[in-house]
């Protein structure tokens, strides 16, 4: 099977345009198997994408933490040109508390997803270098 | 020290039709948009000293030092020369820049010109559409964003069209009604891309994309090129021309990209913000508003638009199309030219293109769709999922 050229781009732009809370956030996600933000010891918010600053505070007082438990389902919708997954590619905005909303993968069909609906975060393989995260109902 | 003395006023327009690809190179359609507007504005282009240009093809390939190759090729010298790209809210970026230009006596005589054409959506460059789009899509948070393959705007802004529904309990019938009137805007427009009349049955039988957003409620992959002359007072009235002022500026940008993570995603923050600011700098209200020409990419987001700008109530948008109050005889003419679904949507030159329409119909010059009276205009542009937002009242000069 051919590389997935967005592999080869999602790697350059992580060198070029990447930062290091996002790779520490890859890494846990692969070797924890655990969804990540940043939380701010300064004023208690969670930053998602991470960041190793508070964009809340700008305080740098920030440690990881394990998210998603208790999220609901906002909004899904399907992609039939997706780059990485086959279609229809379901895909969806989770409110994880604490956070607020996130665009994610979902698993599960679209004519079975319901806004308001409980769901959890699992981790995806996508290959020995990259993992993504997505939601399923809980 | 320079010192603000003059309000930069909008003194011509070029544009060429919309199409599908470009009917001509990008530096050519730039050349004839440029003459045009200059020929419109009665000024000479020895008289231009500065040029403001959005990048050749937004999403394709980067063109180093596209605005001084442009300046040589036009053989303008300039004191003021740059180029401003910030997604779709680009051009009216760069024309925010020409007129804080002149304002501030950096330069006497801006032409903005943007132009956009998508070679790398063909079908046969898909490894080059991927490079180029989602490359930069998942750039800072490549870990993040970058292994979902997440590389168009469609799902959001669906998934922005099903809370719409969800949270004001409004039909599917009833959001394609702003397809609809956006259509038979156009259909009489010279420079329109689709011109077919349409039904709420047509919008709906129409492909599915991404649901609930059916092909004719998004807009069309599109090309053009369209430019503006920004001049000092003096300049304008050396010409005797009629001249269009800015009496009203607001911009505002979330600090999201696409999905807020606090917020809505069905009332949208910059369009608020930004709209109060350019009412309150005019002095003007939404009722005041004449004609309009705002930045509804796709069917719901065209509702949602009418509802931040404050022609009407949250949720009732469809009911105010109904009722005829935003077209021609009603409170305001919104979109005349068809829209961003109807008119076509080159983005990057997308907003010059409003531009161009208000000043057309501030100046009654726009034959077969002149709305009555026109004196108060408005224009809007966004970037992201309205995560940005510029608000411009235009009025005539003098």
């Amino acid at each position: 099977m051919p590389a997935n050229p967005l592999d080869t781009f999602t790697n350059q732009a992580v060198k070029v345009f990447g930062n290091e809370a996002s790779r520490e956030y890859q890494r846990r996600l692969k070797d924890d198997r655990t969804l990540c933000g940043t939380h701010c010891g300064s004023c208690g918010r969670t930053a998602f994408p991470p960041r190793d600053f508070c964009p809340d505070c700008f305080s740098g007082d920030c440690s990881w933490v394990a998210i998603g438990d208790g999220a609901t389902l906002y909004a899904f919708t399907t992609q039939h040109r997706g780059l990485r997954f086959t279609a229809p590619d379901v895909i969806g905005v989770v409110n994880v508390p604490d956070v607020g909303l996130i665009v994610t993968p979902l698993s599960g069909r679209l004519d079975e997803l319901e806004i308001g609906q409980a769901m959890k975060p699992e981790v995806v393989d996508i290959n020995e270098k990259l993992s993504t995260h997505r939601f399923i109902p809980a | 020290m320079t010192t603000s003395t003059t309000s930069p006023l909008l003194a011509g327009i070029g544009t060429i039709p919309v199409t599908r690809d470009l009917q001509m190179p990008i530096p050519d359609a730039c050349v004839h948009v440029c003459r045009e507007a200059l020929d419109n504005a009665g000024i000479p282009a020895s008289d231009v000293d500065g040029l403001f240009f959005t990048p050749p093809a937004m999403s394709g390939e980067p063109w180093m030092m596209f605005a001084a190759q442009m300046g040589e090729h036009l053989g303008i010298t300039t004191k003021s020369l740059s180029l401003v790209e910030n997604g779709g809210i680009t051009a009216l970026l760069a024309l925010r820049s020409a007129m804080d230009a002149v304002a501030l006596g950096r330069c006497k005589v801006a032409v903005v010109l943007a132009s956009d054409a998508r070679p790398l959506l063909d079908t046969n460059h898909f490894e080059a559409f991927v490079r180029g789009v989602a490359f930069s899509a998942m750039s800072l948070y490549g870990p993040v964003h970058g292994a979902m393959g997440l590389g168009a705007p469609i799902p959001i802004y669906a998934m922005s069209h099903q809370r719409y529904m969800h949270e004001f309990g409004v039909s599917p019938e009833e959001v394609a009604l702003s397809s609809v009137q956006l259509r038979s805007h156009a259909v009489d427009h010279p420079l329109a891309q689709f011109r077919d009349p349409i039904t709420v049955d047509d919008v709906l039988g129409s492909k599915m994309l991404s649901p609930p957003i059916h092909l004719m409620q998004a807009a069309g992959i599109s090309a053009g090129a369209c430019a503006v002359v920004v001049a000092s007072e003096d300049v304008v009235k050396a010409t005797g021309k009629p001249a269009i002022a800015c009496s009203g500026y607001g911009e505002h940008h979330h600090p999201s990209h696409f999905i807020p993570r606090q917020g809505s995603i069905t009332t949208f923050e910059s369009v608020r913000e930004s709209s109060a600011q350019a009412f309150q700098e005019a002095g003007r209200s939404p009722a005041d508003v004449d004609v309009a020409e705002v930045y509804g990419v796709f069917g719901a987001t065209e509702l949602m638009l009418y509802e931040d700008l404050g022609f009407c109530d949250k949720g009732k948008a469809s009911k105010f199309i109904q009722d005829g109050r935003s077209t021609f005889g009603g409170d305001v003419v919104i979109n005349p030219s068809g829209g961003r679904m109807s008119f076509g949507h080159p983005a990057g030159a997308t907003p010059l293109y409003e531009v161009a329409e208000v000043t057309r119909q501030l100046r009654g010059d726009a034959p077969g769709r002149q709305v009555d009276n026109a004196s108060v205009g408005l224009v809007h542009a966004e970037h992201g999922m309205m995560n940005g937002s510029i608000v411009m009242v235009l009025e005539p000069w003098n």
